[in-house]
């Protein structure tokens, strides 16, 4: 065992590790004589970031900036450097990330890969939409320059390519302007799914973020918050040492987490949000981070890890599908800890096996329990097949294959560019069985 | 600290340093082997801090340059507040013992190349009247162990000079600052098993930069070390050989 671990601790798996010093070091990958995957901090849930058995390429090391346009907000930097690096950054420079995820504790080689996205999907769409190019080093030691012009069919089979497509070693990106640190934010209640789906319209023609936190309050009822936030234009940039103080918190390892806990957790949050409409102001970390704040909060489940879903339903006919999903899950007597669920704006990425798309995502987490937690997972993987849904890679540890194929219909294309030397759990269990 | 100069620049530990100080401004001339290493090193360092920094590779091996590269990044810089001897190898013990020529070559980038530096800054520091002086040493050069002292004979020989540095400048109000160090997970140690005494780099970078600021002479890094070493230090010689060290 080694400390390679996706961030939901399931599957476990072995590695054999080589991290990348400098990006100038020669590395020659056929002298592995086994499959490839590059690492960065471990933040995908499922098996997308392992390579059981085989050579994970750890590229924390990479973490170099190379170049910033002040003007323009143009960044370049290694692959490993971390989105929370980036921030602190750029934010006193008068920039943003024009996309991140609900953790800032990612690596930029795995945001491309991954081609994540936020809360402010409606608008900017996903990661991978704002990458001017990137330099990919492959099995055949050629090192790529990709962008929308310079090799574009590795340049969109690398974003979202979950790391198949060769290593990227460095990448260029498009930052957006602020004027301040701070957010105006908003809670808004909500009793149903069709109250959700009408305050995120209304929000979503003004506001850069909004996501909807819920949980489930009895048969086939939920109630949540819908959270909104807009950049401040106080000027208040606030400098790199301000951030010291969003501290991390240790949480203890164990499991405390179970049926009663879960709905003791959301009811006294419900409980504890009770005002409605409020409108507060709030430091970029803990409104886009808030899971942050406990540096470990993923082994609060216990040695048996968790698993994350996180689909997309169409709802540009009807609702129906999406409350489906709901009432297969409020029906189950597993509940999830962390119910959240956006509505996504148009796709803009160039990625082939990118996720994001129109319609409401959801995303649940439920601790492994054994049997019965693959079972609910299996029946809403089954449900997904039948809506139309498409489940997110980056957390997925249980998909069927068919569900893979039927979703990403870019796949055949993606297969091309794949890189034959890389793979991952993930990808042999989409294609080898 | 204003203007500084770096030998082994490109090492973890370096970096780290390097990075405290050019958050506060500091201008940098750097020296290390790998051009290619430097050359992104320094650019992360101008973008980041938008520090003033300039650097040159050579082999340390070829001594007879020493005084020019010296002489170069005083050019660049005009004056010099501090030096870091940061470089090293660390040899693998049982493929360099039994060949002489081996040991010498790793004495000659351990040791010979650092005294040679050494002896050139502290003479223009002397003269000056003001700066400090840093080595990186370790507490591998206290005691010679049987799994490591082709490595511990160049430490133990550098931090006996830096100790007479010490007392020859003392009344030139030059800084000598020896650092032993502790094992550290570096890229230097990485082949080697990581027990719990292996310290993180950037928090021994650190701990350098404020005995620095400190003006302290001898220092421990991790500071447990110095309990550790005053217990190994007391085993007898017969008896320190039967340990498993």
């Amino acid at each position: 065992m080694d400390s390679y671990e996706s961030w939901g601790r399931y599957p476990k798996s072995v590695h054999e590790v080589y991290s990348l010093q400098w990006r100038s070091d020669p590395l020659e990958f056929t002298r592995f004589g086994k499959p490839i995957l590059p690492y960065g901090q471990g933040r995908s849930y499922g098996d997308a970031c392992l390579n059981h058995e085989g050579i994970l390429i750890d590229t924390s090391r990479l973490n170099h900036f190379i170049d910033f346009d002040q003007e323009q907000g143009i960044l370049e930097c290694e692959s490993g450097v971390t989105f929370s690096d980036i921030l602190e950054f750029a934010v006193p420079r008068g920039w943003f990330l024009p996309v991140v995820p609900g953790t800032r504790h990612i690596s930029l080689g795995g945001a491309i890969a991954n081609d994540i996205h936020g809360k402010n999907h409606h608008r900017r769409g996903s990661f991978g939409a704002h990458v001017i190019s990137f330099e990919l080093l492959r099995s055949d030691q050629e090192v790529y320059h990709c962008s929308a012009v310079a090799n574009s069919d590795l340049y969109r089979a690398t974003i979202g390519g979950l790391g198949l497509t060769g290593l990227i070693l460095s990448a260029k990106f498009q930052l957006i302007p602020i004027e301040s640190a701070y957010l105006v934010v908003n809670r808004k209640k909500f009793y149903s799914l069709e109250e959700f789906v009408n305050l995120s319209l209304q929000a979503s023609s003004s506001l850069e973020h909004l996501a909807g936190w819920f949980h489930f309050s009895g048969q086939d009822r939920i109630r949540g918050f819908l959270y909104t936030g807009e950049h401040c234009d106080d000027g208040d940039i606030v400098n790199a040492r301000g951030l010291k103080r969003f501290g991390t918190a240790i949480a203890p390892p164990g499991v405390f987490v179970n049926k009663f806990t879960v709905k003791l957790f959301n009811e006294m949050l419900f409980a504890k949000q009770i005002r409605n409409n409020v409108e507060t102001r709030q430091h970029y970390v803990p409104f886009l981070f808030p899971l942050d704040a406990v540096a470990n909060w993923n082994k609060v489940y216990g040695k048996n890890g968790f698993f994350q879903i996180q689909c997309i339903v169409d709802v540009e006919r009807s609702l129906d599908p999406a409350k489906r999903l709901l009432k297969l899950i409020s029906s189950s007597d597993l509940k999830p800890f962390l119910s959240v669920m956006k509505t996504m704006g148009p796709s803009n990425s160039p990625g082939m096996l990118s996720f994001p798309r129109p319609g409401i995502t959801f995303a649940f987490d439920f601790p492994n329990s054994g049997e019965k937690s693959r079972l609910l997972v299996k029946k809403i993987h089954e449900l997904l097949m039948s809506i139309n849904g498409r489940v997110y890679p980056a957390k997925d540890a249980l998909m069927p294959p068919g569900l893979f194929q039927q979703q990403y219909p870019d796949l055949a294309n993606f297969i091309e560019f794949k890189d034959p030397l890389f793979s991952s759990s993930f990808w042999r269990r989409m294609t080898e069985s | 600290m204003k203007n500084i100069v770096v030998f082994g620049a490109n090492s973890e530990i370096a970096r780290g340093i390097i990075r405290i100080f050019a958050a506060e401004g500091s201008r940098f001339y750097l020296f290390s082997r790998d051009p290619k290493r430097l050359e992104i090193f320094c650019a992360d360092l101008k973008v980041r801090f938008g520090s003033e920094v300039a650097y040159s590779a050579f082999d340390f091996r070829d001594i007879n340059d020493h005084e020019k590269y010296i002489n170069e990044a005083l050019a660049f810089l005009g004056s010099i507040d501090l030096v870091v001897v940061a470089h090293g190898i660390l040899p693998d013990q049982k493929e360099y013992e039994h060949s002489a020529s081996r040991i010498l070559d790793s004495l000659n980038v351990n040791l010979s190349s650092a005294l040679s530096f050494l002896t050139l800054v502290s003479n223009y520091m002397e003269e000056r009247g003001r700066g400090t002086i840093v080595a990186l040493s370790s507490v591998a050069g206290e005691r010679g162990r049987k799994s490591n002292y082709v490595y511990g004979s160049a430490k133990a020989a550098l931090s006996v000079f830096m100790s007479g540095l010490r007392g020859r400048l003392r009344k030139s109000n030059v800084s000598v600052v020896t650092v032993k160090l502790g094992p550290v997970k570096t890229p230097m140690t990485a082949h080697l098993e990581q027990s719990r005494l292996f310290a993180e780099p950037s928090v021994v970078a650190k701990d350098i930069v404020k005995a620095i600021r400190a003006g302290k002479g001898v220092v421990y890094i991790p500071s447990y070390w110095r309990v550790i070493m005053l217990v190994i230090n007391i085993i007898p010689e017969r008896l320190f050989h039967l340990l498993k060290i």
